[in-house]
């Protein structure tokens, strides 16, 4: 009874992600923001969760119910497949005439909340639905229930040639390595990497669905620079990431004056940038306008749920079978794990990539490896890959944590490891990411357990002077939860027992429990990041970690005698 | 001589604690009277996800309410609040009849919690401002309170958005705690 239950929730709730990633119901209906994570019981639509609460306060009250924290009858199920953000567009908004009344910019919650009284209230652009409109509602919503593809095996997406996606353990100067080209079939998105492409003539892959979305999926780099155009490669490279609800959003806001590189969000500007690939609980309030303005530039729709974990790995794992011969996955001394294949700086954590003088292609750092995310199971894995790429970073040539903190405000890293020391007891001081340096901070501490820090730092960093590692964490805004607009869940939530760990992290609202009072350093940070349901991993085993190779090559060991995470 | 008597007496037994749960379905208004009691506004709310928590000086009782999240599928993350709670407060929506049932049952499993059993129970019946709100003695009826045995309990009608009948459910609450 119960586990029936449980199976109709849980088919639900697969449902409600896909009618969400709909186009029509991929943005808040009320006030545009993307990624939806309520919806509004009494018309049928999706919502964010500031306009859920405005919806509450109405007269009369709308009913709303969270994606990920309700369940739903079947009954509602149905009366959300008739409905939903199109149709109530013809209905609530059916009138609407933005001239007289322009939309409100998400942000400003008291315009936000007189147009909602005008249009659910007065009605004053309410048109009486017909029939006919409810059918085709219904007919458009279980079309695209029904067109969406089922997550295939991994066999079936490596095909048998599979082999060349193993990790390499081949050592190579990291400078023969050319990235990969991902392509991105996103219009006036990316300029081509052009002088890199040149050693290894890849030709984009050009599957828009299916080719690399795993970086489309992230929608750009978190952590690369806004509008630092001096590198071409690092554009390029980065540009490409288009079809990220969450991350767009942000992309759109930082990058809204320069609409060629939609993509090229900052990170500490990121409301919510891990949410996607939890649950899509999108906390993000970017403007009104900049998500407008954006939405239309999305890549095309994904093929599958963008919620399942294997539908990423799908699309992560599909692009390097085509392009793998150059992917290199951590082999090399240089470092560069340089999957995404862009040139200069892929996903560049050190955030040097605002200089015009990244050494070479390979030099990108970090990126995010999709191997990690099949080892741990699920959605990527944020440790793993950075777990690698940590090590690496310190050497000189590679670049990426090599150039001196500049402070280039785009770029968080910069701040990060120039001005905090995170692991103190490392006894290794904040210049260890200097050019000069050959000694890594982090040798002696787990591999799996750095990236977390530096998302954590990087949520905090902007504004962050602080030291330690404790300190950021112990705030309430610590972490990911320090990106302002982020209200509930964001990060770590995932759609079932997950996610309440990850909201204990990440939002304002904390999980923990009555006994627990936030604010120690140590446990609220580091335990509760250890909840982080799809990243976790702080303990991970470094032998599992394929990057490991790389690190070996750069760091001692990681002994583990001083490191407290391990 | 008889002030600094009762000042003596105020250090020795001033100030009490008192640690309160308040819990209640979605969206029934349990955000909105935390802050309404603690700021003494109306502030805008969102679904709560986790729990909020602010003391309340009332009375020369310091109240520390726990309001913990509704929403179905985190409500059973309630049972981790009740150590040591003496005040519960379950709030229901007086206009949502049609869920009055879910909230039963919900208060009900709960009361069957041990760690509860001293627990006073206070009920807002919130929203009363609404026109289709229903009675206090309706929610009494629809709640099964008058069937208890050994629960202290007791059920006010409130407008959070109003302000009114908090106080006099704290009234009631300190009363019972200086019995």
């Amino acid at each position: 009874m119960a586990s029936n239950k449980r199976k109709q929730d849980e088919k639900h709730l697969k449902m409600l992600r896909e009618m969400v990633s709909l186009p029509s119901n991929k943005q808040c209906f009320d006030c545009h923001q993307r990624g939806p994570t309520y919806v509004n019981m009494t018309i049928g639509s999706f919502v964010c969760t500031s306009c859920s609460g405005i919806l509450r306060g109405l007269n009369p009250p709308h009913r709303v119910k969270s994606i990920s924290m309700a369940s739903f009858t079947p009954e509602e199920m149905d009366f959300l497949k008739c409905h939903g953000n199109e149709l109530n567009r013809k209905v609530y908004l059916g009138l609407y005439d933005n001239r007289t009344w322009p939309e409100p910019d998400s942000r400003d919650e008291q315009r936000v909340r007189d147009y909602m009284v005008q249009k659910y209230e007065n009605k004053r652009w309410y048109v009486a639905p017909t029939e006919a409109m409810r059918e085709e509602a219904k007919r458009t919503n279980e079309a695209a229930l029904n067109s969406k593809p089922q997550v295939k095996p991994l066999r079936s997406l490596l095909g048998e040639n599979a082999s060349k996606l193993t990790v390499s353990t081949v050592q190579t100067p990291p400078t023969s390595h050319a990235p990969v080209t991902v392509s991105v079939p996103l219009p006036g998105a990316v300029k081509p990497p052009a002088a890199i492409n040149n050693q290894h003539p890849q030709p984009p892959t050009g599957k828009p669905a299916s080719g690399f979305d795993l970086l489309n999926d992230l929608g750009g780099d978190p952590f690369a620079p806004t509008g630092q155009t001096t590198n071409n490669h690092t554009e390029g490279g980065f540009a490409d990431f288009g079809n990220f609800d969450s991350f767009n959003s942000t992309a759109a806001h930082t990058t809204s004056s320069a609409p060629t590189h939609p993509p090229l969000p900052a990170f500490p500007i990121s409301n919510a940038p891990l949410q996607p690939i939890g649950v899509g609980q999108a906390a993000v309030q970017p403007t009104a306008a900049s998500a407008k303005t954006t939405a239309p530039k999305q890549g095309p729709a994904l093929g599958g749920d963008r919620y399942a974990a294997l539908a990423d790995l799908d699309s992560a794992f599909s692009a390097p079978v085509t392009t793998a011969t150059s992917i290199n996955w951590g082999g090399t001394d240089g470092g560069s794990l340089n999957w995404g294949g862009t040139d200069g700086g892929a996903i560049n954590w050190g955030g040097t990539n605002s200089t015009a003088s990244t050494p070479s292609h390979s030099s990108a750092g970090l990126s995010w490896s999709t191997s990690a995310a099949a080892a741990g199971g699920g959605a990527i894995n944020w440790n793993s890959q950075a777990s690698s790429g940590l090590p690496v970073g310190p050497t000189p040539t590679t670049g990426t944590f090599g150039v001196p903190p500049t402070g280039k405000p785009g770029n968080p890293f910069v701040h990060s490891f120039a001005t905090v020391n995170p692991f103190g007891a490392t006894g290794t001081g904040m210049n260890a990411f200097a050019p000069v340096s050959t000694v890594n901070p982090f040798g002696g501490v787990s591999n799996s357990s750095m990236p977390l820090g530096n998302f954590s730092q990087a949520g905090g960093m902007p504004i962050s002077t602080s030291s330690g590692f404790g300190a950021p964490f112990g705030t309430q805004s610590a972490g990911f939860g320090a990106f302002p607009p982020m209200q509930n869940g964001g990060f770590g939530m995932t759609p079932t027992s997950a996610g309440y760990g990850g909201s204990a992290a990440f939002s304002q609202q904390q999980f923990m429990m009555p006994s627990q009072q936030p604010g120690l350093a140590q446990t609220s940070g580091w335990g509760a990041m250890g909840q982080v349901p799809p990243h976790q991993g702080i303990p991970a085993q470094p032998v599992a970690n394929p990057f490991l190779n790389t690190a070996m090559h750069q760091v001692p060991p990681p002994s583990g005698s001083t490191n407290p995470f391990l | 001589m008889g002030l600094s008597l009762s000042s003596l007496f105020n250090r020795l037994f001033g100030k009490k604690n008192m640690r309160i749960l308040m819990v209640g379905l979605d969206a029934a208004g349990k955000t909105t009277i935390l802050y309404k009691l603690k700021l003494g506004e109306i502030v805008t709310t969102i679904p709560t996800i986790g729990f909020n928590v602010e003391s309340v000086e009332y009375k020369n009782i310091s109240f520390t309410v726990w309001d913990v999240g509704g929403q179905d599928k985190i409500r059973p993350l309630w049972r981790h609040y009740f150590q040591n709670t003496q005040g519960l407060i379950f709030v229901v929506d007086s206009n949502d009849r049609e869920r009055l049932a879910e909230s039963k049952d919900e208060l009900t499993k709960m009361l069957q919690e041990d760690e509860l059993r001293d627990a006073l129970l206070l009920v807002f019946a919130n929203k009363q401002d609404l026109p289709n709100a229903m009675s206090c003695a309706d929610i009494t009826t629809a709640l099964g309170l008058q069937n208890m045995r050994n629960r202290k309990w007791y059920i006010q009608g409130a407008t959070a958005t109003q302000g009114t009948g908090l106080y006099e459910g704290l009234d009631w609450l300190s009363s019972e705690l200086s019995k």
